[in-house]
């Protein structure tokens, strides 16, 4: 974690620079992807968020996130499911500083992942996101923390399983930054 | 995902096209700031005629403004809903259980569903009259005073070009993928939700490996080019400010001073 905090500002090569780019692109493109059952649906934009994280730490992940709300608002007019608003903007920066923190540099191993996800919905998720929808529409708080706690109970497991069999299988792969 | 719209922008040459897109960026991120000050019918119908106001001067139907509101119809009425059904005070017309269809929650209601189109016309707005390459030069030009703090302004602004550049190129991969693998058994929309997530794997390995190998190949032909960082690189389109920008900011001023007013 001491690496991810003080590592993570790192000099930017073309290198770094063209892949953080890509999976700026990729943040966007997955975002707008979504599986599931009519039930509980879960985009796969969070596993580039991860990468970033994965790659780069706890800053530029969240800087990425920054940047990519910004171009998703640029390009859809509408950023995660709802209309532009800097609360959320600040949550990204959150979230891929979060995945930085616990994944940086290049670690896949079960525990960080479920530590990571499991901290990005506790505080981004139900916290900041629950903060938002309420200061823009005024909704109740509890009923807002009902509904939020029982879908990500259920998003939660799901993401930790992807993000595990995502994570393993680049390593498998040796898909370093520094192959 | 073909039915997808990448950028919406629609190309015009009205007062709110011209106008810079830093003006017009800013602009969005203070209209969200203001709207928090209405609090009463007055202040929303004022915000109401700015929003038609500022729609008419930009030459675009309000139909491309409504189909912006299409895709968060469902989440709109939802929290409208709520709203009506959770708030409490004045004159209760209807209770059962936990809801309560008050007088207080039917205004509330009302004024959310408000500030909610407001604003996404006001987000449409931008994105309607502004390419997107404009934007992430407006991105670019707002962070450019963190230079002095030792932010890398040129390479951020240089990843967004590249991310917008590449948005379509991987969407299309993505699209190539699944058809490929939907040709080898893969489906993606059938089976149990634990199917669903294994099926996601082999869509995704194949997507990064693939746009990292882009990402390697561009920084190849980068460096071969003499690309040495961004400092001191010259501009191909550069940013003026007009006196249509002063206009709007001094319009955004009045509006601010008139929200004040009538709370």
């Amino acid at each position: 974690m001491k690496t991810a905090l003080l590592g993570s500002g790192q000099k930017l090569t073309t290198r770094k620079l063209t892949w953080m780019a890509i999976l700026m692109a990729l943040q966007i493109v997955l975002g707008k992807l979504s599986f599931g059952t009519s039930f509980v649906q879960v985009s796969p934009g969070f596993i580039a968020t991860a990468l970033l994280g994965y790659y780069f730490g706890p800053w530029w992940a969240g800087l990425a996130g920054i940047l990519t709300d910004l171009l998703s608002n640029g390009l859809f007019g509408i950023t995660g499911g709802g209309p532009f608003f800097l609360g959320f903007t600040l949550s990204v920066f959150v979230g891929g500083w979060l995945y930085g923190l616990f994944l940086y540099p290049e670690h896949h191993d079960w525990l960080r992942i479920i530590l990571a996800v499991l901290f990005v919905t506790v505080i981004v998720n139900i916290g900041l996101n629950t903060l938002w929808v309420h200061m823009l529409y005024q909704t109740p708080w509890k009923v807002l923390f009902g509904i939020r706690l029982v879908k990500d109970a259920i998003v939660a497991p799901i993401q930790i399983l992807i993000l595990g069999l995502v994570l393993r299988a680049m390593g498998r792969l040796h898909l370093s930054l520094d192959r | 995902m073909n039915k997808l719209l990448i950028g919406r922008y629609i190309p015009g040459n009205s007062f709110v096209h011209r106008l810079d897109p830093r003006t017009k960026l800013l602009a969005s991120f203070y209209y969200i700031g203001i709207i928090f000050l209405a609090d009463n019918w007055q202040t929303y119908l004022v915000l109401l005629l700015f929003t038609l106001a500022a729609i008419a001067m930009s030459k675009i139907k309000l139909g491309f403004f409504w189909k912006g509101v299409r895709p968060l119809i469902w989440l709109i009425l939802f929290t409208v809903l709520l709203q009506v059904f959770f708030t409490q005070g004045g004159h209760v017309y209807w209770h059962w259980g936990i809801f309560t269809l008050s007088q207080y929650g039917l205004i509330n209601g009302t004024y959310i569903f408000v500030r909610f189109v407001l604003i996404i016309f006001m987000s449409t707005l931008l994105t309607l009259t502004t390419p997107p390459l404009a934007l992430a030069d407006a991105v670019e030009y707002i962070l450019y005073p963190l230079k002095y703090v030792h932010f890398p302004v040129y390479e951020v602004a240089l990843m967004l070009s590249i991310a917008l550049r590449f948005v379509p190129t991987l969407m299309d991969e993505t699209e190539k993928i699944m058809n490929a693998q939907r040709a080898r058994g893969v489906d993606f929309g059938e089976g149990s939700l634990m199917q669903r997530i294994k099926s996601l794997v082999p869509l995704l390995i194949p997507l990064f490996v693939s746009s990292f190998n882009r990402a390697d190949d561009l920084a190849t032909a980068m460096e071969a080019r003499g690309y040495r960082g961004g400092e001191g690189r010259s501009k191909f389109r550069i940013l003026k400010w007009h006196a249509a920008d002063r206009w709007v900011g001094l319009s955004f001023i009045v509006l601010t001073i008139i929200l004040i007013v009538l709370r």
